[in-house]
């Protein structure tokens, strides 16, 4: 069945995407375990998507494909009970696909932001926020230092160890506009201090993309400041598509998607699942004046391109 | 976490609404804001040279209709405007926004399709310079159907040629459209206020805001509310000046504020021992296409703040 479903998702995924991001240098599990200690993640601040960059027209950047979907590996998790609650067990089955991202970022301290293990071919694939990978826009800085996922975090335990990354890469609309439709970035991560693949590990949600935007979302990131520490995952669970944000609409690309959530900095590449296994959006940001909307970023031919490339690296 | 963008820009437009008339662009937006405006937020520079182009129609009843790209989206924004007032509703849709060709749906009020057409005998390019930046005008007429009908017919639009024009940076200028001492007045203005009043309204991704910034002199009122319907977002704005109109007593545990037209009744702030405060009156506001749109109530949170 596995082969069968690698061939198909090969087969979806778009013509045209061609290697590139990225390539991270080597750092083994053990090394960025040992680098990411207990003060460092603490010292950790959210990395943000400051503001949007350009705006210039571009012809076709709306342009949605045929709905496609790849299935996850991931079993589906227990139903959940109230809005917006800490995740009891982030080791559980549907839970522990989610992680927090840690990195470095030189004499400006520590970063951290959230993410999602997606099923591919090389077993391997994190999928978070385009300004989780790369500041954006021409002049963006790829966040390469030390990056690592760590799925399930929870108060500095760290149950399937740590995946430092490999090669990263965002949408080519984001390294080269900035525009927020757009911020999805992607990571491929090596194995954990036992020596398993991401997916041995703890799974893969599916990945699905030129979906329609009205979908119920269950909204997981690692929120790290106030009310809460980043020291758990949250979910928002059953939370629904309520429209665009007027902003959208001034920036090149697919308008992107809002459901309440009241997640803040540090929920950032959190992902959205769909029907209990399919990653359809990732968080990208909030306003300071009102934080009950959550903004993420459409999944369309795009993200779909990303996620092509990320399967091919080997 | 950020800043709202779409709002700010419409209301930091408006609050140099003053001079829009000077540079004759097409569009609200594209007239008031620097071009790099929103790149200066903290991001860097566009890569490819930004255009505006649009075009704008008397409608009647004193509005006036402006049609032009901003970005990604065309906008089509309804504007009454009188020397210290000004009540605007902004829609945005996304369609075909290029120089030359304008093209989108907004929902069920309409829609426009039109393509630049250069003038016969081309007069040339002009420029004007705006806030250190020479932006070049080509001048032309718009040819296609602009089919629109506000919420309610408040105004109604069915044309096919308008005059309009494209507008491109071109490089830097030495003179800045705001003299040394218009600036200081304004950056007195609203870093020095005697006092200041914003009263707010969410449910989901409608916003209701009214912020009125008292300074020695005179009090600004600025009213905006935002929606979204499916592909069509709706930006409505007001503004009006006053010399009175925004009283506080001393211990600032109360405040009224009757702001002149395109508003209309009277807010009332009070602040308990306890903390809690209340936003009530009948105070409201004359959009266009949403006249008498409330701006109290329950919903509304207020803050008013008195520098020592």
């Amino acid at each position: 069945m596995a082969p069968l479903l690698l061939i198909l998702v090969l087969c979806a995924v778009p013509s045209g995407a061609v290697a590139s991001g990225v390539r991270v240098p080597a750092t083994s599990a053990r090394e960025a375990g040992r680098f990411w200690s207990a003060t460092r993640i603490r010292e950790a601040k959210p990395l943000e998507a400051t503001a949007p960059a350009t705006i210039v027209a571009r012809p076709g950047d709306g342009e949605r494909g045929a709905p496609h979907r790849v299935a996850g590996v991931a079993a589906r998790r227990a139903d959940f009970g109230a809005d917006f609650e800490q995740v009891a067990d982030p080791t559980a089955p549907g839970f522990r696909i989610h992680g927090a991202v840690f990195v470095s970022l030189g004499i400006f301290g520590y970063g951290r932001c959230s993410g999602t293990a997606v099923h591919s071919g090389n077993q391997s694939v994190v999928f978070t926020a385009g300004h989780c990978v790369n500041s954006g826009g021409r002049r963006g800085r790829w966040e390469k230092n030390e990056w690592t996922f760590v799925p399930a975090y929870r108060y500095g335990q760290r149950p399937f160890g740590v995946f430092p990354a490999r090669w990263l890469d965002t949408t080519r609309q984001w390294r080269v506009s900035g525009s927020e439709n757009f911020d999805v970035g992607a990571a491929v991560v090596g194995r954990n201090q036992r020596g398993e693949t991401l997916e041995e590990a703890v799974g893969g949600a599916g990945i699905a993309w030129n979906l329609k935007p009205r979908q119920t979302f269950d909204v997981h990131g690692y929120p790290a400041e106030e009310p809460f520490d980043g020291e758990t995952q949250r979910i928002c669970p059953a939370t629904p598509f309520i429209g665009h944000d007027p902003d959208s609409f001034l920036f090149p690309g697919p308008l992107n998607l809002a459901v309440t959530c009241e997640v803040n900095g540090g929920a950032s590449g959190g992902g959205w699942i769909i029907e209990g296994e399919t990653l359809n959006s990732v968080t990208n940001y909030g306003y300071f004046d009102d934080t009950s909307p959550d903004f993420g970023a459409y999944f369309g031919n795009e993200v779909a391109r990303l996620y092509g490339r990320a399967v091919r690296v080997k | 976490m950020r800043r709202r963008v779409a709002v700010l820009t419409v209301l930091a437009s408006l609050l140099v609404a003053g001079n829009a008339r000077a540079a004759e662009l097409p569009g609200l937006l594209p007239q008031l804001l620097p071009p790099r405006l929103l790149t200066e937020v903290g991001k860097p520079v566009p890569p490819a040279p930004p255009f505006r182009s649009g075009f704008t129609v008397n409608a009647g009843h004193h509005y006036e209709v402006r049609v032009f790209t901003f970005g990604s989206a065309v906008i089509l924004e309804v504007l009454r405007e009188s020397q210290q007032r000004l009540a605007a509703s902004v829609y945005l849709a996304r369609g075909v926004a290029t120089p030359h060709r304008l093209q989108a749906t907004f929902g069920n009020l309409g829609k426009v399709s039109m393509r630049f057409r250069p003038p016969r005998r081309d007069d040339g390019v002009k420029s004007v310079c705006r806030f250190g930046e020479r932006l070049s005008r080509h001048r032309g007429s718009y040819v296609g159907h602009l089919d629109f009908k506000g919420e309610h017919d408040y105004v109604s639009l069915d044309l096919h040629r308008a005059k309009g024009a494209i507008v491109t940076p071109a490089g830097r200028c030495r003179r800045h459209h705001l003299t040394q001492a218009q600036i200081e007045k304004v950056l007195e203005f609203l870093f020095q206020p005697v006092a200041y009043l914003l009263a707010s309204a969410r449910e989901g991704l409608t916003t209701t805001s009214l912020f009125s910034i008292k300074s020695k002199d005179r009090t600004l009122f600025l009213a905006s509310h935002e929606e979204t319907h499916g592909k069509l977002a709706i930006i409505r704005v007001a503004m009006a000046r006053a010399k009175k109109s925004f009283g506080i007593d001393e211990a600032v545990t109360s405040a009224r504020l009757s702001p002149p037209a395109p508003f209309h009744g009277t807010g009332r702030y009070h602040a308990g021992p306890d903390g809690t405060t209340s936003w009530t009156g009948g105070l409201s506001v004359n959009f266009p296409g949403a006249p008498r749109f409330p701006l109290t109530g329950p919903a509304f949170k207020a803050l008013l703040e008195v520098p020592l």
